[in-house]
């Protein structure tokens, strides 16, 4: 997989996706100060390279999970943006009816059985998902993304210990952006994630910020486990561009972001008017096209009716 | 869909002729189970071993869907889950609740919550095994039932059988079901026999019996309680109608509620720790909803407000047992 000719029609995809989840978020950002979207947000910008080079290779069928920075595999696993907005603005017709809120989204159509904003106990899922894949012989994938941060906790070591043990073939997917909230990695973690995970499974390092690189790596781990039965772990250090929660930058001295030679879309789009894959008016037209699909999203959420207080206690 | 031939009576046949243990019941429940429905597996600390789980996975018919696991708690139920949400019907042993602790970020945060989240898109066909017990000096780490403590959640079914019948009827059940159940199993019954008819049935998860009839106080007991309860009231032949809810959540209410109508006296024998317990939530019930039946003060037989003693010196004060039930349905019958 990792030997794909980068085509128009793929890199035209990874931008689209990158794009769709940049400009979804800068949305949010100009929204959000108006306190219509009534729900804590974890924003991805900067890391977009990661759900992207990692679900261009899923199917609907497949199945991801990840922790409470969730809008970026939501959307690159193929949740409609309609269906976040309203999500977000606490609306019926958002993905889980104003239920969940940012943190917890759900599509199953679209292998997204729910998502998490307890840092850690999600790693578990993806296993667990993997390991039906395995018991059912089914020709479905399972996802487990996680942060540096989730790294700490003991499910992490439990999971991998399990899937290795057992052979279960799932995915793990660190997105090492190097802060736990507000805490740098070597506050918060003594070892290096990537060479004690080696002693249980393959690892796969790729450039968080390189949607090329996140998903050539991804492809080679993937093939791993199709051969091998075994699970692998893909390591992406990535950039956090804006706080831990909330819309404004991140400020840590110790996380100096360079939003040019960090930036995964602006990385993509370099690679891809050298090689004539696409023009700036391309670009452009691209960028116009999501604007409105976002203002379609916004129109939309905003139309849709608030949850009722009959509906408070049900699916319990 | 395998067990939609299970919906159409919620009557379990009559007990044949057949006597098997507790245990064993539990163990044809899960072999049944697995047998009816390939999604169906179980996980856990010794699951695989031969003798495992006291004897409840012996000789199962489906071995290869019995994954014994590391000492992995929280992890190994989130597998679960995952296997659950993913389509599979995991059955997820705790060899003792003490253990099953481990794991309350999973069963709190997640199993409880999933279905709510995300507006029953997503279903939590999962049972949860947990194993109860006591006595030997086992002390305040093995010896705990916490059966209160689940039912505290919102989104959790809470299961606690006292006899054969119950226990394999209630597994079934589930199993069948689509929401998140923890099955309580005391290991003091394992051992106790009955009727258990040898077809797969279920029981309604929510529904009591009456034990024993009775006018003049009603006794609610659960699991070992009612074993306990039930030789009190017949060994002393007392008028106390004898209540066994099987299900700490959803409560079987209105069975209370009727009973307490008619006798007027309400005691409540958890084998539980006592502040917001399960005992403390029946006297909430008939408080609210039957208080002006009620000729007494409503009353609890608990575990002390303390952890287990090792001494048996000791375990003999802290638990109740018939003696101790007899004595104190006496003293509320002779209040008259």
């Amino acid at each position: 997989m990792s030997g794909d000719t980068l085509t128009p029609e793929l890199s035209r995809r990874l931008l689209r996706k990158l794009r769709e989840i940049r400009q979804f978020e800068e949305r949010i950002i100009s929204i959000y100060p108006t306190d219509v979207m009534v729900t804590p947000v974890h924003l991805h910008i900067g890391q977009e390279a990661v759900p992207v080079g990692v679900c261009d290779h899923l199917r609907p069928h497949d199945v991801i999970f990840f922790g409470h920075r969730t809008h970026g595999f939501a959307l690159a696993k193929g949740m409609a943006m309609r269906s976040l907005m309203a999500e977000l603005y606490g609306r019926t017709t958002g993905c889980a009816q104003g239920f969940g809120g940012s943190m917890h989204l759900v599509d199953p159509a679209n292998g997204l059985l729910g998502s998490s904003a307890l840092v850690g106990g999600s790693i578990a899922l993806g296993v667990g998902a993997a390991l039906a894949a395995k018991l059912e012989k089914r020709d479905q994938w399972a996802v487990s993304c996680f942060g540096d941060g989730a790294a700490d906790s003991g499910v992490f070591w439990e999971s991998i210990n399990f899937a290795a043990l057992k052979s279960v073939p799932v995915l793990f997917v660190c997105e090492d952006n190097a802060l736990s909230n507000v805490m740098r990695k070597q506050d918060h973690l003594f070892a290096d994630i990537v060479a004690v995970a080696e002693n249980f499974m393959n690892v796969w390092r790729a450039d968080g910020t390189d949607v090329l690189s996140v998903r050539a790596a991804a492809g080679e781990a993937l093939a791993h486990i199709r051969a091998s039965g075994k699970p692998a772990l893909l390591w992406c250090p990535a950039k956090r561009w804006m706080k831990h929660q909330g819309v404004e930058a991140d400020n840590l001295p110790f996380n100096p972001v360079d939003r040019t030679g960090d930036c995964p879309i602006r990385k993509l789009e370099q690679v891809m008017l050298a090689k004539g894959l696409i023009t700036q008016a391309g670009i452009d037209q691209m960028t116009g096209e999501i604007e409105g699909q976002i203002d379609a999203a916004v129109t939309y959420a905003r139309q849709s009716p608030f949850p009722t207080p009959a509906m408070l206690a049900t699916e319990v | 869909m395998p067990w939609s031939r299970f919906d159409q009576s919620q009557a379990a046949p009559d007990g044949s002729g057949r006597i098997l243990t507790f245990k064993d019941a539990i163990r044809e429940a899960i072999d049944q189970a697995m047998i009816n429905d390939s999604r169906v597996f179980a996980i856990g600390l010794d699951a695989d071993d031969k003798f495992g789980v006291f004897g409840s996975m012996f000789n199962l018919t489906h071995p290869e869907r019995v994954i014994g696991t590391p000492i992995s708690e929280n992890a190994i139920t989130g597998v679960a889950l995952g296997a659950a949400l993913n389509g599979l019907r995991p059955i997820c042993i705790h060899l003792r609740v003490d253990f099953m602790v481990l794991a309350m970020d999973q069963i709190v945060n997640y199993i409880a919550k999933w279905r709510y989240m995300t507006r029953g898109q997503v279903k939590v066909p999962i049972v949860l095994r947990a194993v109860i017990g006591r006595g030997w000096g086992c002390g305040a780490q093995h010896s705990q039932s916490l059966g209160g403590f689940f039912a505290h959640i919102p989104g959790l079914k809470v299961v606690m059988p006292s006899n054969p019948y119950d226990a394999k009827g209630l597994f079934l059940a589930a199993v069948k079901d689509d929401w998140p159940v923890i099955f309580i199993e005391h290991r003091w019954l394992y051992k106790n026999t009955g009727p258990v008819p040898e077809e797969m049935y279920v029981l309604p998860l929510g529904k009591g019996r009456v034990v024993l009839p009775g006018s003049q106080l009603t006794v609610v007991a659960t699991s070992l309680a009612v074993v306990d309860a039930f030789n009190a009231i017949s060994g002393h032949s007392l008028d106390a109608e004898l209540i066994d809810p099987r299900c700490l959540k959803p409560l079987d209410e209105e069975l209370i509620l009727a009973s307490v109508r008619k006798t007027g006296r309400l005691l409540v024998v958890d084998y539980d720790f006592p502040a917001c317990g399960f005992a403390a939530e029946v006297c909430a019930v008939v408080a609210e909803k039957a208080a002006h039946h009620l000729q007494r003060p409503v009353q609890r037989m608990t575990f002390p407000e303390s952890p287990m003693p090792a001494s048996g010196v000791l375990e003999k004060v802290y638990y109740p047992d018939p003696d101790t039930i007899a004595a104190r349905i006496k003293s509320i019958l002779n209040e008259t």
